[in-house]
């Protein structure tokens, strides 16, 4: 195998003159894949731009501090502030229930499963992720939902002291449209992704190193967590981030589960609850020219968050590689 | 480009049927009309039943929404729309000059908002009255066991349940219904005033669709909502007695509903545009009761459009109102369909 590549770069190397010509034209090419994603992601974002801006000149209210939706032609008074505080929270809650199990899944199939069970959970987790969103959705509120006023009504009962569960209604044991459903179906949607990523990370894991640790006499615990994870920290940060990104922008699942309310509360358990993405789904329909340009506003306000979050994982990615470079010097 | 594609649909249409219509140049086989939800499992049967009866014709109705279909209309990219709304001024005005023709609104169907609730214990049908229902999705009523309803049911032992409003998330056109009954029954109890969606609801969940609506009071014992009768139907939930300005408790059914229409629905446009509009207060039949319209031009440009829009819309005010029962939408008063009649004869 090694000869043939051999052989094959002494040749490529000898023909020099139409070599070079196709290094070129390569070249080329790839730096025109490369700056399609400039083009691409610069052209949405004029686009959101300037069909925004027609609504935020008719708002009557300030766009950031506005908790309602009204938005047409003659009365435009609309904001984001309930919507962003509901994406947030959601997104957030999804990720601090998925993000454990995934990682444990990924652990689970690259260090202590079976090659062949390993082979078939790999498979099984691909196909989650494969999943379409809507039908997520509708399970999610025709089957999950009305399963979970139990989980409900046992946070409510022995977690109310959190605020987040805090449930003075006593609501909590009603079939609800919360923040806290869309973010249980949340985080069943990125928890593949979630997984699928981890395990990648973690396969590349040089088995030296776990060798090294298991022949110090480490147990098979005291491996992962000294020569498996640290090395996967960056990685595992960006498949967490991935699953952020697909939670902020998941649209029609959580406009199915949420219960669309323009509020901004910490309590999680009753109806309530919107997000950017859900309202679009639900508003663009029906909407006048100003409050399409006012979703397109929100839209806007999305793109920028996703943005922010991407931008901030990087910082962290770059930040803990320099620092586990240092480590280990 | 977009031209050469419709151009290309239009021959595939033509080969497909293989002359069946005797093929006289610039004759239409398929329309893709679009608008009101309110009226779309109506226009899809009648469309499946037109294509029965007429193999050559293929009509594609999409439930885009009332909006969306007088959008689309008015900046001339769709033969016909249908609409829970008549259009404004302005729109009328940018339709005509789409058509280069006068457009013109003619209803097509009626139907009522059912109030539909998921309360076990209470066997007979629940009596509500207007401000009592106003009460209930304002939030001021929170209780089945409310001494409003009481009063609506002398005799029935109300439970203590809560009450879990459900209202769309999505604009709607029942959501524009019951809140333009509201608004003219009981205003000093509703003061969000007459809108296809509102985001201040004061209570409830909100939910997409008439399905979710549906759902989310299927799943909640003391849950309560309006939506088409269909909904209540398919997931057998109870739907309660109305009274509106004009008469006492009125169940929803074809008929009062068409009682309704005929008291409190007076045409407003003029010759053949049949728009018009609706005085809840002297409904003397089920009070939450409306019209859908499609909106067409008087003349197509193309004349084999015009010819298979007329031929259609003939079949839905004629035969196609038989229907409309099954699909919980009342057939149009007898009155009112005649000139119907008349209106979709004139399109050319």
């Amino acid at each position: 195998m090694s000869t043939v590549e051999t052989t094959l770069d002494t040749t490529s190397l000898r023909a020099s003159q139409s070599g070079r010509r196709g290094d070129v034209v390569f070249r080329r090419l790839t730096l025109a894949a490369g700056s399609l994603v400039f083009v691409v992601l610069g052209a949405i974002a004029v686009f959101l731009v300037v069909k925004a801006v027609p609504s935020l000149r008719a708002d009557t209210t300030s766009f950031w501090a506005t908790k309602t939706w009204s938005a047409s032609v003659g009365s435009a008074s609309f904001g984001i502030a309930a919507l962003v505080f509901g994406t947030v929270l959601t997104s957030v809650l999804a990720l601090v229930m998925a993000v454990p199990v995934a990682l444990g899944v990924a652990i689970y199939t690259t260090e202590y499963a079976p090659r062949r069970l390993s082979t078939l959970l790999g498979y099984l987790t691909d196909m989650l992720a494969a999943v379409p969103s809507i039908v997520y959705g509708l399970w999610g509120l025709y089957l999950l939902l009305p399963h979970l006023t139990g989980v409900q009504s046992f946070l409510a009962k022995y977690f109310g002291w959190i605020p987040l569960f805090n449930d003075p209604g006593g609501r909590a044991a009603l079939f609800s449209k919360s923040i806290f459903g869309a973010a249980v179906v949340l985080a069943i949607m990125i928890l593949p992704i979630v997984a699928a990523v981890s395990r990648e990370v973690l396969r590349q894991v040089d088995p030296a190193q776990k060798e090294a640790a298991l022949a110090l006499g480490a147990t098979r615990w005291e491996m992962v967590r000294l020569s498996v994870l640290p090395p996967s920290r960056s990685g595992i940060i960006s498949a967490t981030m991935l699953g952020l990104g697909r939670a902020l922008g998941e649209t029609i699942a959580v406009a199915l589960v949420i219960g669309d309310a323009f509020s901004i509360s910490w309590k999680v358990l009753p109806s309530g609850g919107n997000t950017i993405a859900a309202n679009i789904a639900n508003l663009f329909g029906d909407a006048d020219s100003i409050g399409r340009s006012a979703l397109i506003a929100s839209g806007l306000v999305l793109f920028v968050l996703t943005l922010a979050v991407n931008l901030g994982a990087r910082y962290i990615i770059l930040r803990s590689g320099t620092e586990e470079r240092s480590s280990a010097v | 480009m977009r031209t050469a594609g419709i151009a290309t649909v239009a021959a595939l249409g033509l080969a497909a049927c293989g002359g069946g219509s005797g093929g006289s140049s610039g004759s239409s086989t398929s329309l893709s009309p679009q608008g009101s939800t309110f009226q779309q499992s109506l226009e899809q049967q009648w469309a499946t039943k037109y294509h029965a009866a007429h193999s050559s014709a293929q009509i594609t109705y999409s439930g885009t929404g009332s909006t969306a279909g007088i959008q689309q209309f008015t900046s001339g990219k769709i033969p016909f729309a249908g609409s829970d709304v008549t259009m404004t001024s302005q729109e009328q005005s940018q339709a005509n000059s789409a058509c280069g023709s006068t457009a013109l609104t003619i209803p097509v169907t009626s139907g009522g908002v059912a109030i539909m609730y998921n309360l076990p214990s209470v066997t007979s049908p629940l009596n509500l009255s207007a401000a009592t229902v106003a009460g209930i999705f304002m939030g001021k009523i929170t209780t089945w066991n409310d001494a409003q309803i009481a009063a609506d049911n002398p005799g029935t032992t109300l439970p203590s349940t809560p009450i879990s409003v459900y209202h769309r998330a999505d604009g709607s056109g029942t959501t524009d219904v019951l809140s333009g009954f509201l608004t003219a029954t009981a205003p000093s109890v509703w003061t969000l005033g007459v809108n296809k969606e509102f985001s201040s609801w004061p209570t409830g969940t909100g939910a997409t669709g008439s399905s979710g609506v549906a759902q989310g009071v299927k799943s909640t014992v003391g849950g309560i909502t309006y939506a088409e009768i269909t909904y209540a139907q398919q997931d057998n939930l109870q739907t309660a007695a109305i009274k509106g300005a004009s008469g006492g408790f009125v169940k929803i059914s074809p008929a009062t509903v068409a009682k309704s229409i005929n008291s409190g629905f007076s045409i407003t446009g003029t010759g053949n545009d049949l728009a018009g509009s609706l005085s809840f207060t002297s409904m003397t039949g089920y009070p939450i009761s409306t019209v859908s319209y499609v909106l067409v031009c008087s003349k197509y440009k193309n004349s084999g459009e015009g010819t298979l829009v007329k031929n259609y819309l003939t079949y839905a005010v004629g035969a196609g109102q038989g229907e409309a029962a099954a699909l919980g939408f009342a057939p149009l008063p007898a009155s009112l369909d005649t000139k119907a009649k008349a209106a979709v004869a004139s399109i050319s």
